[in-house]
């Protein structure tokens, strides 16, 4: 019983780095059409920022945190008004667009010698090394990992009630279903897009600044969750926040499964996210037959 | 200005294009020796190969990322011909080619039930699981490797190896542009711009789109197996998503869709910073990424059309001043 909680704890924790990333990249594309393959470099040369603020230049931490999601929505800003806006109507020209900005963070973040020498950095955090044992398993967790799971309850409880309730939320909603009709509501479809983009952005600078203290402040390292981000996100079909989170929490418990009771299967741990897709999809494709199934009677009761 | 003047003109202008080209393939890596080795032209013609791969299924309108793990599967599969047959590499690399069909299968089936984004997800996933669970063992990380490709004694050069592959290349782009222009490419075109009207006239979706999937992969593969008798090792590192997010890059940078302009971008993104390493290595260390990142994002920006378009807006210019 023991190890089986073991394995929710751990599943719950990288489930949260998931889910966190995830939930940026489904807001920009529930919103826009647009999939942000940027998201991981935003964070990545947003925490290579708090990182030369708080450990180089001795800067207080939420000063150093503060400047890296200040970075991370500049960056917004600035793709938004140079990018998006000579681009519009084609979000795949935009997503290709986030993909050659991945490209380019990544190597601002190698132009910096001192920022790539130390192969295991951590972004510094006041809770850091700061731990807790969860009654009834012999797994700590640490202080960061709990601020993580509760900011992920915060953010995305937040952002599905900014979607259904605020203005600026509606708004979103709406320039995505139509433009030219927002627009005729009197929403201002570039000030609700240049909104939009600056939070995903600040979003995904902010995630860094909660996991790289978890994890390590390492371009790889980052990269390779935001492609298992991905995965979470398409579980929950791109626009679904909480199956987003759902989804998250799955993937991490499979993989604290695969961990704990399947070590003599180690490399199925890597195949859960292609895995947990096909089930997806059989999942949906047994939906819609029902729902065809559904209908049937109706029709043959009316023949 | 009579229209059989025009004709001439025009016929004339397109013989001296393609003499310039057919010169600039045979002279290929001699062309750039003061640049660097002739493995770096090597090296582009096979990125350029990929990213021809990338670019073919932008005829059904989907995205691959999965192409860099059929790329790793091609040199791991021509690795297991050499230690466990003694075919000719001719055979071998056939049966490489042939040898990618299940894999594409794999993803074709997901490119049935899945459209844009989702098959892109689904593709890196796949491409994920392949690297870390599969190259991993086989090929080594980047201190012990294994997998190793062999060339046959009259490949041993560079420069040789250049002709085998340029010569394979030249080959592929023939067929995909008979295909292009074969009823088979008119079908792809109008199932690309609506399915529901490809169905209605009677053509199977799926069959097309299955066929499209297994063409890509098997030019990845193809692509793989060169690669691997360019390098003889290669660590699993090289076969993860990330990477093939940048050839995603590259062919969109050449223009999506454009045999030409896929080979055009592979080509100047895969050689250029070879030559860069070796004309400036402390440069190039530092500055490639942002290198590919900046010359991705003004072409998406400033020229959505890719080299491809650049290249049809320079042509026409040509032909019309003719």
């Amino acid at each position: 019983m023991s190890k089986f909680a073991q394995v929710l704890v751990i599943g719950t924790i990288a489930g949260s780095i998931y889910g966190f990333i995830a939930i940026g990249m489904v807001l920009v594309y529930r919103t826009t059409g647009v999939l942000n393959v940027a998201h991981g470099g935003i964070g990545i040369l947003s925490g290579y920022v708090a990182h030369e603020l708080i450990h180089f230049r001795h800067l207080p931490y939420y000063v150093g945190i503060t400047g890296g999601v200040a970075i991370a929505a500049l960056l917004g800003l600035g793709f938004e008004l140079i990018v998006v806006r000579r681009l519009p109507g084609r979000p795949d020209l935009q997503t290709a667009a986030t993909l050659g900005l991945y490209t380019l963070l990544l190597g601002v973040v190698v132009t910096v010698p001192w920022w790539t020498t130390n192969a295991f950095q951590v972004l510094p955090s006041p809770l850091l090394n700061k731990t807790f044992r969860v009654p009834g398993t012999v797994q700590a967790v640490t202080y960061d990992q709990l601020l993580l799971l509760v900011a992920l309850a915060v953010f995305s409880a937040g952002l599905y009630w900014m979607l259904r309730r605020t203005r600026i939320g509606l708004a979103m909603r709406a320039v995505s279903d139509s433009s030219a009709a927002a627009g005729l509501m009197g929403i201002k479809p570039q000030t609700v897009s240049l909104v939009l983009w600056v939070v995903g952005f600040g979003l995904s600078g902010l995630t860094t600044m909660l996991v790289a203290p978890i994890t390590l402040l390492d371009a790889n390292a980052l990269s390779l969750l935001t492609l298992k981000a991905l995965t979470v996100a398409f579980l929950g079909g791109l626009v679904s926040l909480p199956l987003t989170v759902a989804g998250g929490m799955i993937l991490g418990t499979l993989e604290a499964f695969n961990d704990l009771y399947l070590v003599h299967l180690p490399d199925l741990k890597y195949a859960w996210p292609f895995l947990l897709m096909v089930i997806s999809l059989l999942w949906r494709a047994a939906e819609k037959r029902r729902s065809v199934r559904d209908d049937a009677p109706v029709v043959a009761a009316a023949a | 200005m009579s229209v059989a003047t025009l004709t001439s003109r025009t016929f004339t202008t397109r013989a001296a294009g393609a003499g310039l080209l057919a010169a600039f393939v045979l002279a290929g890596p001699k062309l750039f020796t003061w640049a660097g080795p002739a493995a770096a032209y090597d090296f582009g013609l096979t990125v350029a190969m990929l990213v021809v791969a990338v670019s073919v299924l932008a005829w059904i309108g989907e995205i691959s990322l999965a192409v860099v793990a059929q790329m790793g599967l091609g040199m791991v599969t021509l690795s297991w011909f050499q230690d466990h047959t003694s075919f000719p590499l001719a055979l071998s690399l056939v049966l490489v080619t042939l040898s990618s069909i299940p894999t594409s299968l794999i993803l074709g089936v997901f490119c049935l039930r899945l459209r844009g984004v989702n098959f892109v997800i689904a593709s890196l996933a796949f491409a994920g699981m392949t690297q870390k669970a599969f190259f991993q063992k086989v090929l080594g990380a980047a201190t012990s490797l294994h997998g190793r490709v062999s060339r046959p004694e009259m490949f041993r050069s560079d420069g040789a190896l250049y002709y085998l592959i340029a010569l394979s290349l030249v080959g592929v782009v023939v067929a995909l542009y008979r295909l292009q222009r074969s009823r088979i490419g008119t079908a792809l075109a109008s199932l690309r711009d609506s399915e529901t009207a490809f169905w209605t006239l009677g053509y199977s979706p799926a069959a097309y789109k299955l066929f499209v999937v297994c063409l890509s992969g098997a030019i990845a593969t193809l692509a793989g197996a060169y690669y691997g008798l360019l390098q003889g090792t290669v660590p699993s590192f090289y076969f993860n998503p990330g990477l093939a997010i940048v050839y995603f890059g590259f062919a969109v940078a050449g223009g999506m869709g454009s045999i030409g302009g896929a080979i055009a971008g592979g080509l100047f993104f895969g050689a250029m910073p070879k030559y860069m390493e070796v004309l400036w290595p402390s440069i190039y260390n530092k500055f490639d990424f942002l290198f590919y990142g900046l010359v991705a994002l003004l072409i998406i920006v400033w020229v959505p059309g890719g080299l491809a378009g650049v290249g049809r807006r320079l042509w026409s210019r040509v032909e019309g001043r003719a």
